[in-house]
């Protein structure tokens, strides 16, 4: 009985040693990264880290916010003990948001550096990954006005209402699924027209990566992109110009997507898949340069046609493209799995991305212009001058 | 105690009396020579004795004795003059008191022990020749203090009323309150020096009757030289005497007193003090002010949401700062991170020194604070919040996010109404911050479970400390989870064993209840018309 007793407590007093002062670490003897990139050179990768730096509170002087050091290993690990080697701080990997790999990495495959970030606990899996045109470094490099830290500004960038929200546990997801390919954000450095101070350079959002399994293949940009956000799971917002003609003339008019559903369902008659997909949208006016009242049925009628057609075709452009390449962003394999498990099985799974150019596609698209702004026509419009 | 047999005829310095209720074994004599001798004894080098020796009309002999101060003097001089212009005859003790002494408070006592008691209280006592029993005659003299406001517990919305130190006027607050002869009080004295009054009150036919023997039987056992204030009764009766955890709420309000009484509890009263305790407590009865069963019952569910939050933050404010800053810099937003190492860059200390610094400090203004003259106090709040607060700050010592969180825990701990719980939580924190400084967020695991272990393993006079929660008693949250409004607490708590468990009858509140109010639609506020 004493035994046991003694075996009991034993047991329950273990667990204090997993943890104790000797893993204290104080806050400043971290160096928190933010961001951390990943470029190819030669046959290792040169990973970055971006670091905003402390400096006591109410210190004069106005120095650089952060601090960027990269370093060349085989593996992701490597590189960052080498880094490690130059710091008195003890970088921490647990604030880290933003991860930017560089185009020529992804075109080889993002798997092997994907390891890394799921191996360890204190990576977050909603932390997000951006695929940089040119050197991923450079985006780390670039020093945004708005945010403190270029890690930062990204990260607002892909949360913006319009981005199609994708974070590290997405992209696995959709790695690990046959008949699922992942989209990343897609983004460059450009310089603020017209030019301000030196070295100020801006991260802007492209389009989204499309990606073979784990390789880059291509980038959704504009219409695709656009057509991107109605093939996913959840809608988001985005803006759309469309031009309609009147008379003789084509007209811009300027209208946000501001609710959206659609639906997409395979269906396989006689042997053959198809997808259906249908849309409906809501849009709201922006901006009209067209002379025609929009309060009249008719010149509404001639809009939703716009607005119809228009979205029709960008999703027909990111169908087209996803095609041409044989990925599958709109995770269509996973739709067919769920609606037609037995024939997914037997007839598809195995050479999908045979498959995926040939899959005729229908889209309806029912769309409309609820919402036409304070005024239904142009304030200046000639006939006022009366 | 009653060990030694009367023995009339020895002087009390013979007798070796030390406590005055072994006077009780001597008899008063009939003769009032020894008598008087003995009195004597007793007022040797005590100034405020005093003995008057006097004659009745017929050359009975007689004196009175009673203690400066404690008397009413002029009172005293008007039974004197009654009694010296007595038309002879009545030597008789009894018949003096029929007869002549117009006092209305009046007692006999057979022995010294009854007699000293008495005119220690305040009487005075009136020997007479050849009379086995002595007067006490009840003309007590001024109070100490008048009734003011209680310092402690003020409200915006209630009785401005707080006890003295008086016991009998404190009685008298109480049964202002309740005025019903079921209010009981029973007497009681404690300490062989002080030979305090003590009162137990309850109400009968409410309280459950083992409740009074259990507090009874425990107050009696007390064997103590003197009774100095509330705090030394409560620690003899609790039932536990190691916990941090008060198990019996203090008061000096009498409709708090009164409010308990009504929920079937017991209060015990002590001379010489303004604090009334209250048995049995429950750990959410100290996180209840009285001030929530005045104010509209909306305020008062939200204050009490919000003690219960605050209550939280005192424990665990600073031990989860510590823990977070030091093993868990993950948890933390990363601008929230950047900023508290940015604001620690210049401190010296770990996390935990810096913390365990600035509690220390707190503790040491806040008593400094309590203990000074009001006027010094000021001057140590300015100095605290400059010194400790800024300087301490700008030099370095201290990480402002710290002096935030210590402050906001310490103003935390404060928002607890019961001052005895709120030590019990600001003294527990430091435990738990010792613990999260070693084991992180699992250390300050390991204390609350410990915490816990502890308080639902506590009772205050048979009674769960945790209840209504642990065991858990739902129709009694209604005061816990929020406070109900009057007309739902139709019972009294549940937990409490008690004769009567209706608080009200049943018409009004489900009217109430029914109609969302009483309805005055069936009043005509038309005005008459006027005749002309």
């Amino acid at each position: 009985m004493y035994k046991r007793v003694s075996l009991i407590f034993f047991l329950l007093c273990s667990p204090m040693l997993l943890t104790g002062c000797w893993d204290r670490v104080e806050v400043n003897d971290l160096a928190v990264v933010v961001a951390s990139s990943f470029d190819k050179e030669g046959d290792e990768y040169r990973v970055g880290v971006q670091i905003p730096l402390v400096r006591p509170l109410g210190g004069k002087g106005q120095g650089p916010v952060f601090y960027i050091d990269s370093e060349k290993g085989k593996t992701v690990r490597e590189a960052v003990d080498r880094l490690q080697h130059r710091m008195s701080r003890q970088m921490i990997f647990s604030h880290r948001r933003i991860l930017v790999v560089s185009e020529e990495v992804a075109r080889e495959g993002i798997r092997p550096g994907l390891d890394e970030v799921a191996r360890l606990p204190d990576n977050r899996l909603t932390a997000n990954m951006i695929i940089s045109k040119g050197k991923a470094i450079d985006l780390l490099g670039s020093s945004p006005q708005f945010e403190s830290l270029s890690a930062e500004s990204m990260r607002e960038i892909v949360k913006l209402p319009f981005v199609l929200p994708v974070n590290l546990k997405d992209i696995a997801q959709a790695l690990n699924k046959e008949g699922a390919d992942p989209i990343v954000p897609y983004m460059e450095v450009t310089e603020p027209q017209p030019k301000g101070e030196e070295n100020k350079k801006e991260v802007q959002l492209v389009g989204y990566a499309q990606f073979k399994r784990d390789k880059l293949v291509g980038v959704f940009k504009d219409k695709a992109a656009d057509g991107s956000h109605w093939l996913r799971s959840h809608f988001v917002t985005y803006m759309t110009t469309l031009e309609v003609q009147e008379g003789n003339t084509k007209r811009p008019i300027t209208i946000r997507v501001m609710d959206g559903q659609s639906k997409i369902t395979p269906r396989i008659e006689n042997g053959i898949l198809s997808y259906h997909v249908k849309v409906e949208a809501i849009g709201a006016v922006q901006e009209s340069m067209l002379t025609e009242d929009l309060r009249f049925q008719r010149n509404q009628d001639v809009i939703n046609r716009a607005f119809e057609k228009d979205i029709k075709e960008s999703i027909e452009a990111f169908v087209k493209q996803a095609k041409e390449k044989q990925t599958d962003p709109a995770y269509l394999g996973v739709l067919l799995s769920r609606a037609y498990p037995k024939e997914w099985k037997e007839n598809y799974s195995k050479h999908w991305r045979d498959t995926l150019g040939e899959i005729p596609f229908h889209i309806e698209v029912k769309a409309s212009v609820e919402r036409l702004g304070q005024i239904t026509e142009n304030i200046t419009k000639e006939t006022n001058r009366d | 105690m009653n060990r030694r047999k009367p023995k009339s005829n020895n002087s009390i310095e013979e007798l070796n009396l030390r406590y005055v209720d072994e006077f009780k074994a001597v008899s008063v004599s009939p003769s009032l020579k020894e008598n008087l001798a003995r009195v004597k004894e007793l007022a040797k080098e005590n100034s405020d004795f005093v003995i008057r020796e006097f004659q009745l009309e017929d050359s009975v002999a007689a004196f009175m004795f009673y203690v400066d101060g404690l008397a009413s003097g002029s009172q005293v001089d008007f039974a004197l003059k009654e009694i010296m212009i007595l038309e002879g005859g009545l030597s008789q003790l009894s018949a003096i008191q029929e007869h002549v002494l117009a006092v209305s408070q009046m007692s006999n006592a057979d022995n010294y022990g009854d007699m000293l008691i008495g005119v220690l209280g305040g009487d005075t006592a009136l020997f007479v020749e050849g009379n086995t029993k002595v007067c006490l005659l009840g003309m007590r003299g001024p109070h100490t203090r008048g009734v003011s406001e209680p310092e402690l517990e003020t409200v915006v919305r209630g009785p401005r009323e707080g006890f003295i130190e008086n016991i009998r006027v404190n009685t008298s607050l109480l049964r202002r309150k309740l005025k019903t002869p079921y209010l009981k009080m029973k007497p009681m004295i404690v300490g062989k020096q002080s030979n305090t009054n003590v009162v137990i009150t309850y109400m009968e036919g409410i309280v459950d009757a083992n409740l009074v023997t259990e507090v009874v039987e425990r107050i009696e056992k007390i064997d103590i030289d003197a009774i100095l204030e509330t705090g030394y009764i409560e620690e003899f009766i609790q039932d536990h005497a190691y916990s941090p955890f008060p198990q019996v709420q203090y008061t000096e309000r009498p409709d708090t007193v009164a409010a308990a009484l009504l929920e079937g509890r017991v209060a015990i009263m002590v001379d010489g003090t303004p604090i009334a305790l209250i048995v049995p407590v429950t750990f959410w009865s100290l996180m209840q002010a009285n001030e929530d069963y005045f104010e509209r019952y909306q305020l008062a569910t939200l204050i009490r949401w919000m003690r219960y939050i605050f209550l939280i933050i005192a424990l665990f404010g600073s031990a989860a700062y510590i823990a977070v800053s030091t093993y868990h810099q993950s948890l933390l937003p990363t601008s929230l991170l950047l900023s508290i190492a940015s604001s620690r860059e210049m401190v010296p200390f770990p996390v935990v020194v810096e913390a365990l610094i600035l509690e220390i400090s707190f503790e040491a203004l806040r008593e400094a604070g309590v203990r000074l003259p009001k006027a010094i106090g000021q001057a140590v709040s300015i100095l605290g919040g400059l010194v400790v607060g800024t300087a301490a700050v700008e030099a370095g010592i201290v990480s402002a996010p710290m002096v935030i969180v210590v402050a906001g825990a310490g103003i935390a701990s404060f928002t607890i109404p019961r001052y005895n719980a709120s030590i019990a939580v600001r003294m527990l924190r430091f435990p738990l911050m010792i613990l999260a400084s070693i084991f992180g967020i699992y250390g300050i695991l390991i204390g609350l479970v410990l915490l816990f272990g502890h308080l639902v393993n506590l009772r205050s006079f048979g009674i769960p400390y945790l209840s209504p929660t642990n065991p858990l008693s739902i129709p009694d949250l209604k005061d816990v989870a929020w406070r109900a409004p009057w007309w739902m607490q139709k019972d009294r708590p549940s937990f409490m064993p008690l004769m009567d468990t209706r608080r009200m009858g049943d018409h009004l509140a489900d009217e109430i209840a029914e109609h969302g109010g009483q309805s005055g639609k069936d009043i005509d506020h038309k005005q008459p018309e006027k005749g002309d």
